[in-house]
């Protein structure tokens, strides 16, 4: 089988995630494809025991630590692959569970939409992505999201087709946010066309605000990158605002340009990228969320970066 | 005198030529076996980087290019981009040496993975 393949688990105990888990890997050691699992802490424990010998060469890790971020996952997911099979690997076989904590919607969102765009990033590839959801913990609102961004879902034993599939792109827009005007307590900078200034003014406000000095040179680089953009595509002003919003440092910038069409920009890896798209890829990893809003009036870039 | 502009000294380097727009701060001092840059590296400052380096590898044909980047404070994605597509076009065995290159190249470098381009080598990165 050479075509990209994105099931998702829909496990109920402790139990059902080895009934199907244990054989996953076991048919994946057996065929010789590169298997890896990044799973919940007690879950990698619970698999290991069961696999005993029959692990090979299969590597599990904790999904808390394996890159614990959608963005970073996605880079981390793109670059297992293709390392893998550069080195010789015939097909990849992963399991992978997303990160759901208590946090804000708009980034449970984030993960949602990651698990959609993976089957855009992954599909050139011979590789299985077998993506975990606990159902006796989770949201029936997260769980009905991975019949939307999985083609298969297993549940109770059974492979089902997922009628709710939607093919990134679509899913994307619908699920666009919307991003409210920033609040009152928003500072705006004065100018935006002097790209300098611009950095002083975001690496000072977040600062000031807490966030840790890697974080702000991350935060104002990412900035930096969708400034140059709306500078090079928009015809009249650009503004850039600043502000916190508890936990966070947020700053959006807006351009009154001809919008980006395509709901999957900056999230296809490099070289993928199309020309231009580099600079929305580079700041999607750099920050902890970016959002994007974009109309054939203008754009809204937001982008947030935890704060202390 | 017709061309009244030719006696006029021009500011900054004489490496920059006229598409890159005001203000930027790039400076380029040629040394031996390749240029020394100072200041911050975005849109503004893109051909005249572009034009110093390539300067450079024209200089020592056949050779190492040395970067010397201690004193740039900052630069973009799209400048490291260009950095890593021109040592992809050198000759078979030349090399573009990144020597003290600030914390943020590193970190694009990485994000972009243009650490699998060979000809491109980081030295003594700084942490700052």
């Amino acid at each position: 089988v050479t075509e990209f393949d994105h099931p998702a688990l829909l496990y109920g105990s402790l139990d059902h995630f080895l009934e199907t888990m244990v054989p996953f890997v076991r048919a994946g050691v057996d065929n010789d494809e590169v298997v890896f699992v990044a799973t919940r802490a007690d879950n990698v424990d619970a698999l290991h025991d069961e696999l005993g010998t029959g692990a090979g060469a299969a590597r599990l890790a904790d999904t808390d630590q394996w890159y614990p971020h959608p963005a970073a996952r996605l880079r981390a997911f793109h670059t297992f692959v293709t390392r893998e099979l550069n080195a010789g690997a015939v097909r990849i076989r992963l399991a992978g569970e997303p990160v759901w904590r208590p946090e804000p919607p708009e980034f449970v969102r984030e993960w949602q939409r990651y698990e959609s765009v993976l089957n855009a990033v992954l599909e050139p590839f011979p590789a299985t992505l077998l993506c975990l959801y606990d159902a006796s913990r989770l949201d029936p609102s997260v769980l009905a999201t991975a019949h939307q961004t999985h083609r298969t879902v297993h549940l109770d034993g059974q492979a089902v087709a997922s009628a709710a599939f939607q093919e990134p792109d679509r899913l994307l827009s619908l699920w666009n946010p919307e991003l409210a005007p920033p609040p009152p307590t928003a500072v705006r900078a004065h100018t935006v066309t002097d790209l300098a200034a611009a950095r002083t003014f975001l690496a000072e406000h977040a600062l000031t605000a807490d966030v840790r000095p890697d974080r702000a040179m991350d935060l104002s680089v990412a900035a930096n990158e969708i400034l140059t953009n709306a500078l090079i595509h928009a015809d009249g002003p650009v503004a850039l605002w600043a502000w916190t919003a508890e936990d966070r440092f947020v700053c959006q910038i807006e351009d009154q340009g001809p919008g980006v069409a395509d709901p999957l920009a900056g999230y296809r890896p490099p070289p993928a990228s199309r020309e231009g798209e580099r600079g929305l890829w580079l700041a999607r990893q750099l920050v902890d969320l970016l959002q994007l809003v974009s109309a054939d009036t203008g754009t809204a870039v937001r982008l947030h970066v935890r704060r202390g | 005198v017709t061309d009244s502009a030719e006696l006029i000294p021009r500011p900054g380097p004489a490496a920059a030529p006229p598409d890159d727009p005001p203000g930027s701060s790039l400076r380029a001092v040629p040394m031996t076996g390749g240029v020394a840059l100072s200041g911050e590296v975005d849109m503004r400052a893109w051909s005249s980087l572009e034009v110093a380096v390539r300067a450079a590898i024209e200089e020592s044909p056949g050779e190492d290019v040395l970067l010397e980047l201690s004193e740039i404070t900052f630069i973009d994605g799209h400048a490291v981009g260009v950095l890593a597509a021109m040592a992809g076009e050198l000759e078979p065995g030349r090399r573009l040496v990144l020597r003290h290159p600030p914390w943020v190249l590193r970190r694009i470098v990485e994000t972009l993975d243009l650490d699998r381009e060979p000809a491109l080598i980081i030295e003594e990165p700084r942490a700052g």
